[in-house]
């Protein structure tokens, strides 16, 4: 039997009655949380449709997501902040011409990574076609966190130049970090503590799913050495397999692919217009 | 009391609007004092247009069903 189902086919089996358990991997988090994802529509839909049809919904994830959803938050929030300083600045002179230098030489280079991805997307579809694959109803919304934030690289250089020519103290980059991002992260992080609950034994919530306590770290490495799959996700499938929570909420084929080889017990939820092409890729598997 | 999940998201949603403050604009022009006012301030339109794409995002097409990770 598949351990692959549709957002549709799951609400169906939603029962009023009944209590929802969901593990979520970073990138669920991140497109409910972004409204650029191409997923977070559906997303939004599906667990607000989830929350009318079932008694409860719990949604777990590893420390591990939260770090990375936190990292994520950081980028945007940085990039955002420095485009509108950028912005200010062309009104009001509030940058020096090196600052202003940096984020544009920045701005290019995110650009640079967009015309790769479309490239690489129309590349894609043109193989698809030349194999005689319908590509009228793919996807044509994608959204990718390089493409539209800097890199922590990018950022770095930008903190760099921020360094006034006779300031005693190194306040600029500080004060505009304390401004536009301290308290705004904090927030986050207290609105996903609230989301969702962290898979450990210290966990009161979770540890009523585990059914063995002692989590070992090489079962996420044999996870990861199986498919192949990044460290971040083996170890969502590792802590899944320690509990006895049944599904696991994902967007990423990765997951998918590995949940198959790697957690054949679990049921993976992913849009219902992805199952059938999932379906053919695992065929041999 | 726990939240619900449609309501943890509006609230996540309310934390985005960035403002540059006045607080802000005059700790940057103090900042910057030794450097503002000496050098041009001259418009780059090419750069202009894609800090506009950047603030609308990029929506492109998929590759696979596959999503891009962080």
């Amino acid at each position: 039997m598949a351990n692959r189902i549709g957002f549709k086919e799951f609400l169906k089996k939603a029962d009023s009655n009944n209590d929802v358990q969901l593990i979520v991997d970073a990138n669920v988090i991140i497109a409910l949380k972004d409204n650029k994802h191409r997923d977070n529509k559906s997303l939004r839909e599906f667990l607000s449709a989830l929350q009318e049809t079932s008694k409860d919904i719990d949604l777990f994830t590893t420390v591990t997501t939260k770090a990375e959803f936190l990292e994520y938050y950081r980028r945007k929030i940085l990039t955002e902040g420095i485009l509108k300083l950028y912005i200010k600045n062309k009104s009001e002179k509030i940058l020096s011409d090196k600052v202003k230098l940096e984020i544009e030489k920045q701005v290019r280079a995110r650009n640079q990574r967009q015309n790769r991805e479309v490239q690489k997307q129309q590349n894609s579809e043109k193989a698809l076609e030349a194999q005689s694959f319908d590509t009228t109803e793919l996807d044509v919304e994608e959204f990718s966190v390089d493409a539209n934030y800097f890199k922590d690289s990018e950022i770095k250089d930008i903190k760099k130049v921020f360094r006034g020519r006779e300031v005693q103290n190194e306040m600029g980059w500080v004060r505009f970090c304390e401004i536009i991002l301290l308290g705004r992260l904090h927030q986050m992080e207290k609105h996903l503590d609230d989301l969702c609950h962290y898979l450990t034994t210290r966990d009161k919530e979770s540890l009523k799913y585990f059914k063995d306590e002692d989590v070992k770290w090489q079962m996420a490495t044999q996870i990861c050495g199986e498919s192949g799959m990044g460290y971040s996700d083996a170890m969502i499938l590792n802590m899944a397999n320690h509990t006895t929570i049944k599904h696991i909420l994902t967007m990423d084929f990765d997951l998918v692919y590995g949940g198959h080889i790697s957690a054949p017990d679990k049921v993976i939820i992913t849009p219902s217009d992805r199952i059938k092409g999932y379906k053919n890729i695992l065929k041999g598997v | 009391m726990k939240r619900k999940i449609t309501d943890i998201l509006e609230d996540m949603d309310k934390l985005d609007e960035i403002e540059i403050t006045d607080e802000l604009v005059d700790i940057l022009k103090d900042h910057f004092k030794e450097e503002i006012g000496n050098n041009d301030h001259g418009e780059d339109e090419q750069v202009a247009k894609g800090i506009n794409d950047l603030i609308i995002g990029n929506r492109g097409k998929t590759d696979n069903g596959q999503q891009d990770r962080v």
